[in-house]
C-alpha cells in the first residue's frame, strides 16, 4: 500500500496543480520561484482585521482632507502662527 | 530640545517668507511676462532660487532618460509600436523626431533642450531671474507635451510630481504656497490609493520573490501598512509650526524617498528629495489663504489633479486590475502585475496563427487598453491581411488568481472608452473565471 505522506513523483510533462485544482501558470523567467499568494503570520493578522482597518483608515482620510479644509479657512481668517523656530533656553 | 537641534543642519539658515512680495506691472514685453508668471517672487526667495535648482535637475534627469528613447519616433510610428493616451489616439500624426540608428534628430532636439539647461545655469549664476524663467519653459512645454500628448509610454509618477512643481513654481501666484501644499497634497492623495492588501498586508512586495528591501518578511507587512498614515496623516506635519513635528515629518519622508529608490533607482528621489528638503527644510512662515482670483491658477490646478487622481474611484470595477482611469492620478505601486495575452490571428487566406506575450514584471501595467491599441494599431483595418483577431488576457495582481479579464472573438471591433468602464474588461465581480494561480515574480 503507498505512504499518502510520500510525495508523488512528477511526471515529465505533468502540471502542478493549485489546491483549488487550477495549475499554476509560470511565466518564462520565473521558473522554480515558489507559489505566490501564500500569507505569513502577520499577514494573516491583518487579513482578518482588514473588514475594520479599510474603514478605519477611510475615515482617517476623510478627517484629514476635512482638516486641510479647516486649516485653509483658519488661515484666510486669521493670521497663521509663526514658523517653526527653537529656542536655546528650551 | 536643543541638542536635538544641533544636529539640525538648516536651524542656521534663519526663517523665510511664503507671502510674495507686492510688485506692480513693468512697461513693455518683459514687465508682461515678469507680472504673468510672478518673476518677482522667484527674485525675492531664496528657497524658490533653491526650487528652481531642484527642477532643473529633474529636468536633467528626464531628458537623460528620454533622448534614448523611441517611443515618439517615425520609426515606432511606422512599426505601430508607439502608444497614445486613449483621449488622444492618434498621437502618432505629430511624431517628426528619428532615433538613432536611424536619425540625428531626437538627440539634435534633445541637446538644445541640454544647452538650455546650460543656459539656465548660466543665468542663474548672473542671478538673471526673469531670463532663467524664459529658458526652463520650452524644458516644461516640451515635457508637459511628450508626457500628455505625445505618448503614454513616459507615466513614471515622479513625471507627474516634477512638472505639477513645474506648473507651480512657472506658472502659478503665491508659488512658494503653491508648491509647499501640491507636495502634501499629492503625498495625501497617493495614500488614498493604498487602502488595499497590496499595502495593508504588502502582498505586493511579498510576491516578489525578493520581498520587501531590507525588511523580512514577517514585519514587511507592517512597515508596508505605516506608509499610509504617513502619507495620510504625518504628511499634513511637513506645514506644523512645532518644530518636533515637523522635523519627524521631514525626516520620515527623506528616508521615504531614498529607501524608494532601492527599489526604482534614482528618478524618484531625484524628483522627490530635492523639493522636500527646499520647501520643508528651512523654517517658512506661512502666509494667509490666498483665496483671491489671481491665485485661480493654483488652486484651478490642486482641483485638477484631485479629480483627475479621483477618477478611478468613480468607475465600477477594481481599477488595479483594469488599469482603467489608473493613469490620470497617482498610482505608484497600486499593484503587482503578472498577464497572459494570447492572441490568435485568422488570416484573410485562411491560415491562423496564435501567439502568447507575458508579463512577469510587477511593475510593468498590465494595461488590457495598451495591448488592445498596439494591436489595432498593427493588425486591423481594410488593408490588414487578417480577417479578425481572437484575443484573451489573463491577470493577476498581488499573487492572487489569474483572471481571464478579456475572452473577445473580434479584437479589432473593440472600443475603448478613456473615462468609463469598459464592459469588455471583466473582473471577478463580472464573472471573470480564474484560469490559474501565479508563482512569486519580480521587480525589473
Amino acid at each position: 500500500m503507498a505512504d499518502p505522506k510520500k510525495k508523488k513523483k512528477k511526471k515529465k510533462g505533468e502540471v502542478n496543480l493549485h489546491p483549488s485544482g487550477k495549475p499554476y501558470i509560470v511565466l518564462k523567467g520565473l521558473e522554480g520561484n515558489p507559489p505566490a499568494g501564500e500569507l505569513n503570520a502577520t499577514q494573516q493578522a491583518i487579513d482578518a482585521a482588514m473588514p475594520v482597518l479599510v474603514p478605519f483608515w477611510s475615515v482617517v482620510i476623510g478627517l484629514m482632507v476635512l482638516n486641510v479644509l479647516r486649516i485653509l479657512i483658519r488661515d484666510y481668517r486669521t493670521e497663521p502662527g509663526p514658523a517653526w523656530h527653537v529656542d536655546p533656553r528650551d | 530640545m536643543t541638542w536635538l537641534a544641533r544636529l539640525d543642519p538648516f536651524l542656521e539658515a534663519g526663517t523665510f517668507e511664503e507671502q510674495p512680495p507686492v510688485y506692480v506691472r513693468e512697461p513693455g514685453i518683459r514687465g508682461w511676462y515678469r507680472w504673468v508668471f510672478g518673476v518677482p517672487e522667484l527674485e525675492a526667495s531664496p528657497v524658490l532660487q533653491w526650487m528652481y535648482g531642484a527642477l532643473l535637475l529633474g529636468f536633467y534627469a528626464t531628458f537623460n532618460r528620454w533622448i534614448t528613447s523611441d517611443n515618439i519616433t517615425v520609426e515606432t510610428l511606422a512599426r505601430g509600436s508607439h502608444r497614445c493616451w486613449p483621449y488622444y489616439p492618434d498621437c502618432g500624426d505629430l511624431y517628426f523626431l528619428s532615433e538613432l540608428p536611424d536619425g540625428y534628430s531626437q538627440t539634435t532636439l534633445y541637446m538644445v533642450l541640454f544647452a538650455l539647461m546650460v543656459g539656465c545655469v548660466v543665468a542663474v549664476w548672473r542671478r538673471r531671474w526673469t531670463l532663467a524663467h524664459l529658458l526652463m519653459m520650452p524644458l516644461y512645454v516640451w515635457a508637459v507635451l511628450v508626457m500628455w500628448v505625445f505618448t503614454q509610454e513616459f507615466t513614471g509618477n515622479y513625471h507627474y510630481f516634477h512638472l505639477l512643481y513645474c506648473t507651480m513654481f512657472l506658472l502659478a501666484r503665491s508659488k512658494l504656497y503653491f508648491l509647499r501644499r501640491a507636495m502634501v497634497w499629492t503625498y495625501l492623495l497617493a495614500g488614498t490609493i493604498k487602502l488595499d492588501d497590496g499595502w495593508m498586508m504588502a502582498t505586493y512586495f511579498l510576491n516578489l520573490k525578493t520581498g520587501l528591501p531590507l525588511f523580512p518578511d514577517a514585519v514587511a507587512p507592517l512597515v508596508s501598512h505605516a506608509i499610509i498614515p504617513l502619507e495620510v496623516v504625518v504628511a499634513l506635519w511637513l506645514l506644523s509650526g512645532n518644530y518636533l513635528l515637523q522635523r519627524f515629518a521631514l525626516v520620515m519622508f527623506l528616508f521615504f524617498h531614498l529607501y524608494s529608490g532601492i527599489l526604482v533607482n534614482y528618478m524618484y528621489p531625484t524628483m522627490g528629495t530635492g523639493p522636500l528638503l527646499v520647501l520643508f527644510g528651512v523654517s517658512i512662515r506661512r502666509m494667509r489663504t490666498p483665496f483671491s482670483l489671481r491665485n485661480g491658477l493654483g488652486w484651478a490646478v490642486l482641483l485638477f489633479v484631485t479629480v483627475t487622481h479621483s477618477w478611478s474611484f468613480f468607475l465600477t470595477g477594481d481599477t488595479r486590475r483594469t488599469l482603467e482611469a489608473n493613469k490620470y492620478g497617482l498610482y505608484m505601486f497600486e499593484a503587482n502585475h503578472q498577464c497572459v495575452s494570447t492572441v490568435t490571428y485568422h488570416g484573410k487566406d485562411g491560415k491562423v496563427e496564435t501567439k502568447r506575450d507575458e508579463s512577469r514584471s510587477a511593475r510593468r501595467r498590465c494595461d488590457p487598453f495598451g495591448y488592445l491599441f498596439r494591436m489595432q494599431q498593427r493588425h486591423c483595418g481594410e488593408s490588414s491581411r487578417y480577417a479578425r483577431l481572437t484575443w484573451r488576457f489573463d491577470h493577476s495582481i498581488n499573487g492572487g488568481p489569474f483572471y481571464r479579464m478579456v475572452d473577445e472573438q473580434d479584437a479589432c471591433g473593440l472600443q475603448y472608452d478613456p473615462l468609463r468602464h469598459n464592459a469588455w474588461i471583466k473582473g471577478p465581480e463580472d464573472g471573470a473565471p480564474i484560469v490559474g494561480y501565479p508563482v512569486k515574480n519580480e521587480y525589473r
